[in-house]
């Protein structure tokens, strides 16, 4: 079955543009090949400020006597329905983080960069390099070759507490917080799939997003020859910072190349049935935010908009208290550094929810014979292991989803202090097609981490 | 613990917290910069020193700011000047990174895929609100090819602040052509707009005088010294005078640079409006955003509290910037600005409605920016005030202190709800390895116990008068004992300690960046002239841009990616 969708009106494209909500009007610029294979998804998944674990009541770890006989404890029982698709890995320590790689010495710090980059912080306590989706969203042809949610994740305002998402040496990426933004962005002019079957017609083609693609197409032009132009006339900071503007402009431009004039859209063929646009509710407060970011996360993946993206909720030295959790106490302290496990248990289980929503979304989108579960992984992680030590060894990585290809159903516990997470990021990136043998930090790797496929 | 903590550590590395609090930048006047207490720092932090500002000699060196994109305000203020539109759109782009807490510093800030297409749709948006006609020197209805040079030469002059090379001129006539070919001379001359708008030269404040050998201080362009004033001065372009001027040899000496530096002073309002942007983020207004609080603990507290106290400190830093308004005003200045609900939680009677107006502070209660509600509320817990937070901000912001942050591993202090501060934090300073901090930060902070952690004035707790002594210690001239935030205020107002850290958070704002190490001398010298003279915010201006660090620049040498 053919399937053909309407061109977008101008008025359509520019409506918002004068307004507060501002929209990004090259969405009708979506021009995504049909493919009979399913495309794999990435989900980085942040959790703030460490884990329920540690001596005295941690809850995190599974019990268990082998790999693949193990019981969910206090802070994953929300999760049990998923066990089987699920790896939970012990022992990985965010080795850039610690002694003799540290920079800013800052306990909070030192992890943000280290967890999605294995990267050292530079002297501003941003990220040395660039994180794993980013150098997987490169190769990415999907309108957005990444997308970056935040459920309060821009908390402080300043960089070095707040990012986890780096396109380069210093450059880290703001997550959009809101989720009138994000549905903005990603979908205020996006016209999905047609559900009452196919029409044979033709699309009409309407002269004015003929030339607006035009007229985008030579301003974008003369934006990326005068940047390049600037390149021997500046310094080499300077021009890593103009570099990164001139690779935005150039990701544009490639878009509107691949879109015929007219702007017709074409489905995502292997999940094409469930992409609908959705409505975007109302609420502020952290819960009902993480519910709308979770819900335009899958309906992104769904109309194959994005396949590599961030959810990041809070940010690295927050104190906030998790009411809605059950919560009374503040979750990291700054005057306390507290150890109150049924404090931290009742945020690892509320993150465990969230998470439980979000796959059992991707599993009731039926992808060819499964699921679109079945071809996403999500990596889930903090900058922190046990918050209330400020500990970087012995971080839990939870992966879930068979997106790359691992063994699931299983708890791995690695030797202590043999592992960094550069080497699990190593096998991520070896999965969505990379062939790395190092990430970030090259001194701390030994290759693709043992024990996954 | 909080970012700006880790901050600048290339410029003096992090110390230890034995008692003595490092200073970032140039080190406190006449005192050496080695820390003074006994104890062994109970961590490990890096431990180079800068180099003590009595000891300056042999070449001053400014330090390096990376090229710097236009803030949103500034954004805003440009499209404004240039194209007498005023809309207001960049509040919706994507928000700056910030460093010291100022949203104009140098080394963050790329440009991601969704911000590049939001210059783009704004520029769209722009250039249908602009009227062509006016931005044009010749008469674009003749239709001629050689008008649309004569704009692209006039407007991108102005756009890009300084005269277009040729290769520039014609990436804009490309547009032109192309835009002509599909919809006419008219969309023609539209597109040279909307591609000068996100054209890097722009948005970007390039500044492109290179080094004759590597390392070498080079002095700025006239055009790119004029940005620099402008943009420091009043938030925005130059005028055509200034530009007039750079271009024709008017910005070349020192008297020519003061002379303009002088006329555009006159611009009060610009002038002013640029400042209270510098006072509203040194103050830290945003940070009331990511303070929830307790309503069961603070029943009085509400989003109109809030959105009143944010109110109330932005026209307090608008009300402070006068012309003739001096630094230790901003601490001991005797009046805000309140509406209903907020003189509700002040305890000041006779205000009604929600319009902000001036009112006098109670007397011995509040003085200055340090009793400003939203400081008190913003630098507290969800559901107590906050020493620790209160003496940080002190130290960090009005005395320009870098402390390290809270090392690993370190033990947990009582979380007793039954305890005072005072109380929980003196056991927590019972344990050597929490005192080495906190015996600089809890001091300073215990004397703010008077206001609780939504900033209101209270003298009972728990059945007992509130004890609001505190004390300053490792300061060159305003250490001592003192009761409450306002005798603490009124000492500071006065000191050498604060007249410094004005200069240095003024430098950042001003330059994008922190003072480097090589520049502590010449700061130092802004330092003295500013406390020697009489202290004015206007004056202070003057004199940065008189300074090694505003005039030159040493090109950044990172290697390129």
């Amino acid at each position: 079955m053919t399937m053909r969708f309407k061109p977008l009106s101008r008025r359509t494209l520019l409506r918002g543009a004068g307004g507060l909500a501002f929209s990004l009007p090259l969405l009708e610029a979506m021009n995504v090949s049909a493919q009979t294979a399913a495309p794999k998804r990435l989900i980085l998944f942040y959790q703030p400020v460490g884990f329920s674990i540690g001596a005295g009541g941690g809850t995190f770890w599974p019990s268990g006597t082998t790999e693949t006989n193990f019981t969910f404890g206090a802070s994953l029982a929300p999760l049990n329905a998923f066990k089987s698709q699920m790896l939970v890995l012990q022992g990985l320590d965010l080795k850039a983080a610690l002694d003799p790689y540290r920079v800013v010495m800052n306990s909070h710090i030192d992890g943000m960069s280290a967890l999605w980059c294995g990267a050292q912080t530079t002297g501003t306590g941003l990220s040395a390099s660039a994180s794993v989706d980013q150098v997987i969203g490169r190769a990415q042809t999907t309108k957005f070759k990444t997308y970056q949610f935040g459920v309060d994740g821009d908390g402080n305002g300043s960089d070095a507490m707040c990012r986890t998402i780096f396109t380069g040496r210093d450059q880290g990426v703001l997550p959009v917080n809101s989720p009138t933004q994000a549905f903005s962005n990603l979908f205020s002019n996006f016209t999905p799939p047609s559900s009452g079957g196919g029409t044979t017609s033709a699309p009409a083609v309407d002269p004015a997003v003929v030339q607006l693609q035009k007229d985008r197409r030579s301003v974008l032009d003369s934006v990326t020859t005068q940047i390049a132009e600037l390149k021997p006339k500046v310094s080499g900071d300077d021009w890593q910072k103009l570099n990164a503007h001139f690779e935005s402009v150039r990701n544009i431009e490639v878009r509107l190349a691949e879109v015929p004039d007219g702007g017709t859209v074409s489905p995502p063929a292997t999940t094409a049935a469930a992409c609908a646009k959705p409505t975007v509710g109302s609420g502020s407060d952290f819960p009902t935010v993480s519910n709308l970011q979770i819900d335009l996360l899958v309906a992104g993946l769904a109309c194959d908009l994005f396949r590599v993206c961030s959810l990041q909720h809070g940010f690295s030295n927050e104190e906030r208290t998790y009411t809605w959790a059950g919560c009374s106490q503040r979750h990291h302290d700054p005057g306390t550094h507290s150890h109150i496990f049924s404090e931290l248990t009742k945020v690892d289980a509320w993150y465990s929810g969230q998470i439980s929503r979000l796959l059992t979304k991707l599993q009731s989108i039926k992808e060819g014979s499964g699921t679109m579960l079945d071809n996403t992984l999500l990596v889930w992680s903090s900058n922190l292991g046990d918050g209330g030590d400020h500990q970087r060894v012995n971080v839990p990585f939870v992966l879930a989803g068979g997106g790359a290809g691992f063994r699931m159903g299983r708890y791995v516990r690695y030797p202590k202090g043999t592992y960094a997470n550069n080497d699990l990021l190593v096998s991520i990136l070896r999965a969505f097609g990379q062939n790395v043998s190092t990430f970030g930090l090259g001194a701390v790797c030994k290759g693709p981490l043992p024990g996954l496929v | 613990m909080r970012s700006s903590l880790i901050v600048g550590t290339l410029l003096v590395g992090l110390f230890g917290c034995d008692g003595a609090v490092m200073e970032l930048g140039p080190s406190r006047g006449g005192g050496s910069a080695q820390p003074s207490g006994s104890a062994t720092p109970p961590y490990d932090f890096p431990t180079a020193l800068p180099t003590p500002a009595d000891e300056c000699m042999g070449q001053l060196a400014p330090g390096t700011t990376v090229v710097r994109r236009l803030t949103r305000v500034e954004y805003d203020n440009t499209v404004r000047d240039l194209l007498g539109v005023d809309l207001h759109l960049a509040a919706s782009f994507e928000p700056e990174s910030k460093e010291f807490h100022f949203d104009n510093q140098s080394r963050i800030g790329a440009v991601s895929e969704i911000l590049a297409e939001q210059y783009l749709v704004a520029a769209e948006t722009l250039v249908k609100a602009a009227n062509l006609a006016s931005l044009s020197p010749c008469d674009l209805t003749r239709n001629d090819d050689a008008c649309a040079d004569q704009f692209i030469a006039a407007f991108g002059r102005r756009a890009y602040r300084r005269t277009l090379e040729p290769s520039e001129k014609a990436a804009l006539k490309a547009v032109f052509v192309a835009g002509k070919a599909t919809a006419g001379y008219t969309h023609g001359v539209q597109l040279v707009v909307e591609a000068a708008l996100v054209a890097p030269q722009f948005l970007y404040r390039l500044e492109m005088a290179q080094p004759n050998e590597s390392g070498q201080r080079v002095a700025l362009k006239p055009t790119e010294l004029a940005t620099r004033l402008s943009y420091l001065l009043w938030g925005s372009m130059p005028d055509a005078q200034l530009l007039d001027a750079a271009e024709s040899g008017g910005l070349s000496t020192g008297e020519q640079i003061e002379a303009q530096v002088a006329r555009m002073l006159q611009d009060e309002s610009r002038v002013r409006a640029s400042l209270a942007h510098f006072a509203e983020q040194w103050l830290e207004v945003d940070a009331l955003d990511r303070v929830p609080k307790n309503t069961t603990v603070y029943p009085d507290w509400s989003d109109a509290v809030k959105d009143a106290l944010k109110a109330e400190t932005r026209a307090f830093a608008a009300d402070v910037m006068q012309r003739d308004s001096k630094a230790r005003e901003m601490l001991v200045t005797d009046h805000t600005f309140v509406n209903q609900s907020l003189a509700s939680l002040y305890g000041i009677s006779g205000v009604t409605g929600t319009a902000m107006q001036r009112v006098a502070l109670k007397s011995g209660e509040r003085i200055g920016a340090l009793t400003l509600g939203s400081i008190l509320a913003s630098q507290a817990r969800d559901s107590a005030s906050s020493p620790v937070k209160r003496g940080l901000f002190v130290r960090e912001q009005m005395l320009c202190d870098q402390l390290p942050p809270a090392p690993d591993n370190v033990p947990a202090p009582s979380v007793d709800p039954n305890l005072t501060e005072r109380e929980r934090l003196a056991a927590h300073r019972a344990n050597p390895g929490c005192a080495a901090c906190h015996n600089i930060l809890d001091p300073i902070g215990l004397g703010f116990e008077k206001y609780d952690g939504i900033g209101k004035f209270r003298s009972q707790q728990f059945g007992k008068p509130v004890d609001d002594s505190g004390d300053v210690t490792g300061t060159v001239d305003a250490d001592g004992p003192f009761f409450g935030a306002v005798a603490l205020s009124q000492r500071l107002a006065d000191s050498r300690e604060y007249s410094n850290c004005v200069v240095t958070q003024v430098f950042r704002y001003a330059n994008g960046r922190n003072p480097a190490a090589a520049e502590s001398c010449a700061v130092r010298q802004i330092q003295d002239a500013f406390a020697q003279g009489d202290g004015k915010w206007f004056g202070l201006l003057a004199s940065l841009t008189k300074s090694e660090a505003f005039l030159y620049r040493l090109p950044a040498t990172g290697v390129t990616p």
